[in-house]
């Protein structure tokens, strides 16, 4: 029995882990190109969640069908906060703390416009299939994180051959590894950066809508995301593909196994240690890019 | 080795001058903004020791405050000590703190991003500390501090006593702050500020340094909460240890201007007044809508003009 219990914590776990990850690959992907933290990640995550309540309020639609509308009104979101925010940073060579601050900026204005447009209610919407569990003896799983662990491993994999072989993903590598001779190659480095935000954007939209039937939504919602995904993020090696997914399953783990035997809050303490630990140890992260 | 410098005249005048405001038949909610308004100047003062002068920005100070608003409290609730000798165990806590974060985070070259990174996680592990410490800190739901009217035990009826209070700690911070921009140590933190390696090279400890201006700034900070617990007397993780109190930090004296003493206190000047007559007008609800005002302003400020407000004022003045 014991044991069962112990493989039961172990499979949430990994299903937390999951749920990580869709948020944190997003994040990662836009570091690794543009080397700018999107600290707003958390934010586009709570808009793309507050698009898919609406739709489900207004239309009716479950936040699973309305998926192929969130994510491309999250990546012209995207394209658009990285057009009129991000670039100028850029072309103006401002330091690395105008960005931080940039960024702070941008999460204080995205939460209290939502708050102002939609009030700090918590809402959510119930699909009664996320919130059943399957029992694949000996364990019961919970089909809503299922579904976005097996979403979550499904983009990873699209994402990896998506840079290993397409045009653009080979495009994107290239500047990722060397801007400048990437703009010698002839590559249109400011669109590539926009495309790149853009699909990170589009991916804190895929989240949105599957942790939508999960999570409650509010302004604030978005942000305990963007801290785990730093914390993810940093831990596997920023930018690196591989590290996020290690990261997310060390993180999920964490959660699972001391949430179940001490407490979910000291859960999160515990996680926070053990990045502030790798950041002293090895502030490069366990993976080097 | 800070006070050799006097002060400046500008910084005295003003004091004296705020020294006689309370003959003034103001209202009280007059009072509560302007011991807002010295209390965010104080705190972003303090921050701006570390994060201004040195450039290691912290987003996490608002972990000292809690320390200080806490430490305290729990003496007073559980042993009745008053919060004046509870005041230096606060200050003793979080100056353990900041030493267990600053000091391998600057000896290991943590540096820009991952710094504000490090300093961002610690509020959060004590929030859910203090959190999941319910039964002696009462949880989310926070403590109140029992209401004993006496200076011995930090409370006073009226906020006069307060404004002083806050008048004081104002007054010491700018003038230390002041001082520190124009000696020694002030000249080393600049240089680390404007390139870390070449500092060292001529011969900084800029460990030492950084870790210096660090555990003054936290000292500063966690006096900062004391006086909140006292002045309040309501404390709640979300409020001391959220991570809006260490944004809303920096953002003041991003604002005014973090490389000048004064800098912070113009930062306060023009978000205090603001969100807290948003505050009164709107009621709760909206009162923290000052922060929409907030994140505009700091990009706004972060994006063009790199001297913050006083920058623009001075070039106004040129």
């Amino acid at each position: 029995m014991q044991s069962e219990l112990i493989l039961q914590v172990v499979v949430n776990g990994f299903l937390a882990a999951g749920v990580y990850m869709l948020v944190a690959v997003g994040l990662n992907m836009i570091y690794g190109v543009m080397r700018v933290f999107n600290y707003a990640q958390g934010e586009l995550l709570m808009l793309g969640m507050y698009a898919a309540y609406w739709m489900n309020v207004t239309l009716n639609l479950s936040p699973y069908v309305s998926l192929p509308a969130v994510v491309p009104l999250l990546f012209v979101v995207g394209l658009g906060i990285q057009r009129v925010i991000v670039a100028p940073l850029f072309k103006h060579r401002l330091p690395p703390e105008s960005h931080v601050l940039t960024m702070i900026g941008l999460i204080f204005v995205l939460q209290y416009s939502a708050m102002l447009a939609w009030t700090s209610d918590y809402r959510n919407v119930v699909v009664p299939i996320a919130t059943t569990s399957i029992s694949i003896p000996p364990f019961q799983v919970p089909i809503g994180r299922l579904i976005a662990s097996l979403a979550s491993v499904s983009i990873a994999v699209a994402l990896f051959f998506f840079f290993k072989y397409s045009k653009m993903g080979k495009i994107i590598r290239a500047t990722c590894q060397d801007r400048e001779a990437a703009v010698y190659m002839g590559i249109n480095i400011d669109r590539v950066e926009a495309i790149t935000f853009g699909i990170g954007a589009a991916l804190a939209g895929v989240a949105a809508g599957l942790l939508l039937p999960l999570y409650y939504v509010n302004p604030f919602a978005g942000f305990p995301f963007t801290i785990i995904s730093f914390i993810i993020v940093t831990l596997g090696g920023l930018g690196n593909f591989i590290g996020a997914i290690v990261g997310s399953l060390i993180i999920g783990m964490i959660e699972s196994v001391v949430g179940f035997f001490i407490s979910a809050e000291i859960a999160s303490a515990v996680a926070f240690t053990i990045f502030v630990l790798v950041l002293f140890l090895k502030p490069s992260g366990l993976f080097e890019e | 080795m800070f006070w050799k410098i006097p002060c400046p005249r500008n910084l005295l005048i003003v004091t004296v001058l705020a020294t006689v405001v309370p003959i003034l038949p103001l209202p009280s909610y007059v009072f509560h903004i302007l011991i807002m308004l010295l209390f965010f100047s104080y705190l972003s003062t303090a921050w701006t020791i570390v994060s201004g002068y040195g450039k290691q920005i912290s987003l996490g100070h608002s972990s000292f405050v809690g320390l200080g608003a806490y430490v305290p409290t729990l003496l007073l609730v559980y042993f009745g000590i008053t919060p004046w000798f509870g005041a230096a165990a606060g200050i003793a806590v979080s100056l353990t703190v900041a030493l267990l974060i600053g000091f391998p985070a600057f000896k290991f070259g943590l540096r820009g991003p991952h710094f504000s990174f490090a300093t961002m996680a610690l509020p959060a592990i004590l929030e859910s500390i203090f959190i999941s410490a319910r039964n002696v800190t009462g949880g989310s739901l926070g403590i109140s501090i029992p209401y004993k009217e006496s200076w011995v035990y930090f409370q006073f009826a009226s906020k006069i006593p307060y404004y002083y209070i806050a008048l004081l700690m104002w007054f010491l911070a700018a003038n230390l702050a002041f001082s520190i921009e124009r000696n020694w140590f002030g000249y080393y933190l600049m240089a680390i500020r404007e390139d870390e390696d070449a500092a060292g090279a001529v011969g900084i400890n800029v460990t030492r340094c950084k870790l210096i201006a660090l555990l003054l700034s936290v000292a500063l900070t966690a006096w900062g909460g004391v006086f909140y617990a006292q002045y309040n007397l309501y404390i709640d993780p979300a409020t001391l240890f959220g991570l809006p109190l260490s944004f809303q930090i920096a953002t003041t004296s991003t604002i005014g201007n973090p490389k000048r003493w004064i800098g912070p206190t113009i930062g306060a000047l023009v978000l205090v007044p603001f969100s807290e007559i948003l505050r009164i007008l709107t009621g709760a609800t909206f009162g923290s809508l000052s922060f929409l005002f907030y994140g505009a302003l700091l990009m706004i400020v972060a994006r063009f003009l790199p001297d913050g407000l006083l920058g623009l004022m001075t070039k106004r003045a040129k």
